[in-house]
């Protein structure tokens, strides 16, 4: 009785918990989707076989500070996609509020700086608000992990690129870093870093 | 000798007023340029104007920051007094000080408070203004004469929003 009791009130707790939290947290399992991309085919992550994890980028066309990151992006696609690790980019505004945020848009940008990565809509903002996106740039590494022969994505650093919005002045490449340190099977330090950025815009 | 001493003590004096006048711990005067700080200025500012502070996180390249930005000169306007105040801080690129941050100062008159913050390098700062803080823009802080946050948001408010804020916090 006493058990049945506690278990009632843990599993109380437990869900209030999970009302309250949002977005993610490292270690935490993350959610696939299956979202538009420029060229209108829709993309999964269940559909990478081959990758060993994934580098999630919301960002978007109208904010500056995304724009001065979108060479580096590129730059870490090209480096780490070979490696297991591909970039998925994601633009989750609302396009009321940006319409050079349309998918529309977001092809001609992509076309002109020649994403080498999924570039998807968000349209809902359920992806982005299950991630806890709050802004563009904002980073989410995933580990592909296998527990009792299911494969998960666990959530393994969170945050910014680098340390500078100016490309020479940059000292400390947190992504890149957190990305090497799964490769070589070595603790990410730092694994939550935070930069200023736009807020992401939501539907009102 | 101890005149020297004196004379020495002086002009290290005059030195240092004239180091924090060029560093800009001041407030905007007529045709003055508002000054780039750092993150260990910013929080001597907030400890050491003995105000309540409205501060706005902001920069010319965020949208819904420029449409608010209106509310707190407002703000500025109608309830600076010698217990109240507004500072505005900008995060605009440190390279487009002239062409995209100052063109907007002058070209809107500002009268509140105005810093561009320097935060290249000063890892951990979003945290130290508060941990709840994603480091999106824009995000509003109120805090007391001594320098404690009352309040924080992140996100835009609208003008009444702003006008309740302060009535209850001032």
């Amino acid at each position: 009785m006493k058990i049945t009791f506690l278990l009632i009130l843990s599993f109380i707790g437990f869900s209030i918990l999970e009302d309250e939290k949002t977005g993610y947290d490292i270690g935490d399992i993350a959610a696939d989707f299956k979202l538009i991309n420029i060229d209108d085919a829709f993309v999964s992550m269940e559909n990478y076989k081959e990758a060993k994890g994934f580098v999630i980028v919301f960002t978007c066309n109208h904010c500056p500070f995304s724009v001065r990151y979108e060479d580096r992006i590129i730059d870490l696609d090209e480096k780490y996609k070979p490696l297991g690790y591909p970039v998925i980019a994601i633009s989750p505004n609302d396009i009321e509020a940006f319409p050079e945020d349309d998918l529309a848009n977001m092809k001609v940008r992509a076309k002109e700086k020649g994403f080498t990565f999924p570039y998807l809509y968000d349209e809902t903002q359920e992806i982005a608000k299950a991630y806890g996106a709050k802004k563009t740039p904002h980073i989410f590494l995933l580990n592909k992990e296998s527990s009792e022969d299911m494969e998960q994505l666990v959530v393994k650093y969170i945050g910014a690129i680098d340390d500078d919005t100016s490309e020479a002045k940059v000292e400390q490449k947190y992504l890149a870093n957190a990305i090497d340190a799964l490769l070589n099977n070595t603790e990410i330090d730092p694994n939550v870093t935070k930069a200023v950025g736009c807020s992401v815009k939501w539907k009102k | 000798m101890q005149t020297k001493k004196l004379q020495k003590n002086g002009i290290l004096y005059i030195l240092t007023i004239l180091l924090l006048q060029s560093c800009g711990i001041n407030v905007n005067k007529e045709n003055t340029k508002p000054a780039i700080i750092t993150f260990k200025q910013y929080q001597k500012v907030i400890k050491n104007t003995n105000k309540t502070l409205l501060v706005n996180f902001w920069a010319t390249w965020c949208k819904p920051c420029v449409e608010e930005l209106p509310y707190f000169e407002a703000m500025q306007k109608k309830y600076a007094d010698e217990n109240f105040q507004v500072l505005l801080v900008s995060l605009d690129f440190l390279e487009e000080y002239e062409t995209k941050f100052l063109s907007y100062f002058k070209d809107n008159q500002i009268v509140s408070t105005m810093y561009l913050l320097n935060y290249s390098k000063s890892n951990g700062w979003i945290d130290q203004v508060n941990p709840q803080w994603s480091g999106a823009l824009p995000a509003t802080i109120i805090y007391s004469n001594e320098g404690k946050m009352n309040y924080f948001n992140e996100g835009e408010l609208s003008l009444q929003q702003l006008e309740n804020l302060v009535n209850k916090f001032k």
